[in-house]
Order: C-alpha cells, then structure tokens, then sequence
C-alpha cells in the first residue's frame, strides 16, 4: 500500500518531482516528436512511387487486356448475332457496365496491399465464363 | 554535460524517432499510391488491344473469305504480340509505335467488315464508335471508389483528387 501511494505521489522528500518531471517529459516528447513525424511524412514526396508504379501497372495490364477480349468478343457477337440472341444483347449491355475501369478496379476487390485474393479477379473470371458460353455457341476459337 | 546539453540531446532524439517514424509511414503511403495509379495506367493502355484482339476472334469464326480482311487481321494478331505488359521504357516506347499502325489497320477492317456482312445502315459499327466503348471502359477514373461504402468512396475520391 505505501508503495502504491509512494508511487503516485512521490516522496515527502521530493513532492510531486517525478510526475511534474514526467509529465513535462512527455510534452516535450510529443511536441517533438510530433514536428518530426510532420517532416518526415513529407520528407519524400517521390520516394517509392515508381516502384509502386512498377509493381501494379502488370497487374492492371493484364485485367485491361482481359476485359479488352470480353468487351471484343462479346461486341463481335452482338454485331453479327445480336439482333437475334436477345440474351446475348442483355450480357454485352451488362458486360459494358460491370467491367469499367471503376468497377473492376474497386478497393473492395483488392487487399489493402493493392494486390488481388488468391482466388484472382472475380468478376473479371466470371465474364470469361460468359464469354466462353456464347463463343462455344458461335463457334468462335478463342485463340 | 549539463542539463541543457542533456535537453537538447532529447529533444533531438524526440525528433529523430517522430521522424523516422513519418518517414516510414510515408514510403509506405508512396508505394501504395503508385500502385494504384500502376493498376489504373496499365488497365487503360491495354483495353483497346483486347477488344481488337476478341472482335478479330469473331471475325475470324464468320469465315468472310476475304484475303485483304484476313491479312489485316494476321497483322493485327502478330502486332499486339509484340507488345509486352510492363512499364518497361522499351515496351512503352514499342506501344505508343504500333498502337498509330493498329488503329488504322483495325479502321480498314471494319470499313469491309461492314461491307462484307452487308448489315443495315443502323448497325455499321465504325472505329469511333469502337474507339469510344474502349474509352468507357478504360475511362477516367476517380480513385477507387468503394461499391457500398458512401464514406470511404469519399476518402478515396479526395485522396484522389489530392495525389
């Protein structure tokens, strides 16, 4: 018990001399460490960009070329058979709404590291499927 | 030493630890930026050659019979070959070279694609329109803006606007 409150109030010694000494303590440290911490985060603008740039830009190449042969195909078929295949008509329209750059480059589909889950790019596999059932359908080789 | 050279050493190292700690939390926020905004360029450079890619695969299966037509849709083929997914200088640079040859070949084809299947004046597709669904696709983005959450669409959006 006496330590506890020699803990929390000093000694009669020394009245108040630790807490006062820690207490300034910590308003130094935290106004010092807080200008170094506002220099720092600034302290380099364009440190690791390019290497972020790096990393992402194959990533997105890749799914931009893939929604590219979804978008084409399905544009193709729609051209020559859509007037007909009015199921074919509604997946192109749908296809051209769902696969925007802001939709298949939504945070939700990305860990916060940026990169893609295990199981790859759902939406972007799931219109592959699509594609593959009309081209099946049309005889049109995916090369 | 005295107490003030005792001070200043701490407020040094007060510094030097907030520091380094800002610093660090800034590479970080640095490298995800740029890999974002390397998702986002890469995605847009390579739709168009996608598309032509997947509408040359239709034409292919229609079987027009029409030698100029195949041809140019061979060159097609074996000019996006060519081109490498990265952000390497010499992959740009090949890019930026034949994507001037690819459209206008790519407009020659649908000129006889549109000939060939005689489809009415109403459904004629030509390279602008063409053009312009890659370019929806591809579009300009705003950050990623998150599907259902209204609040942190906004924190991406104005992180976005202030990269």
């Amino acid at each position: 018990m006496s330590d506890l409150f020699g803990d929390v109030w000093g000694s009669d010694e020394e009245p108040h001399a630790d807490r006062e000494m820690s207490y300034d303590l910590k308003k130094l440290r935290d106004a010092h460490n807080k200008r170094g911490y506002l220099d720092g985060i600034v302290s380099s603008k364009e440190i690791n960009l390019q290497q972020g740039f790096n990393e992402g830009f194959p990533t997105g190449s890749s799914l931009g070329l893939r929604v590219g042969l979804i978008i084409g195909r399905l544009q193709g078929l729609d051209y020559k058979y859509g007037n007909d295949d009015k199921e074919l008509r509604e997946k192109f329209v749908l296809a051209k709404k769902e696969l925007k750059i802001g939709n298949v480059l939504s945070k939700a589909v990305f860990d916060p590291n940026f990169d893609l889950p295990g199981t790859g790019h759902e939406k972007v596999n799931e219109w592959e499927g699509i594609t593959k059932a009309f081209c099946d359908k049309y005889k049109v080789n995916m090369k | 030493m005295d107490i003030f050279d005792n001070l200043l050493n701490l407020e040094e190292q007060f510094y030097e630890e907030g520091w380094e700690e800002g610093h660090n939390e800034n590479l970080k926020n640095n490298f995800l930026e740029g890999k974002q905004f390397g998702l986002q360029v890469g995605f847009q450079r390579f739709v168009l050659l996608g598309q032509m890619t997947g509408f040359c695969d239709v034409l292919d299966s229609l079987e027009l019979g029409n030698q100029n037509l195949e041809k140019n849709v061979e060159s097609i083929r074996s000019l996006i070959k060519t081109v490498g997914l990265s952000n390497k200088d010499e992959d740009v640079e090949n890019l930026e070279k034949i994507l001037v040859k690819l459209k206008n070949k790519f407009r020659t084809i649908l000129i006889s694609v549109n000939r060939l299947t005689k489809q009415d004046k109403k459904r004629i597709i030509d390279f602008d329109d063409f053009e312009d669904l890659s370019r929806i696709i591809a579009g300009e983005v705003k950050g990623f803006v998150e599907d259902e959450d209204v609040d942190e669409a906004k924190t991406a959006q104005d992180q976005a606007q202030a990269w």
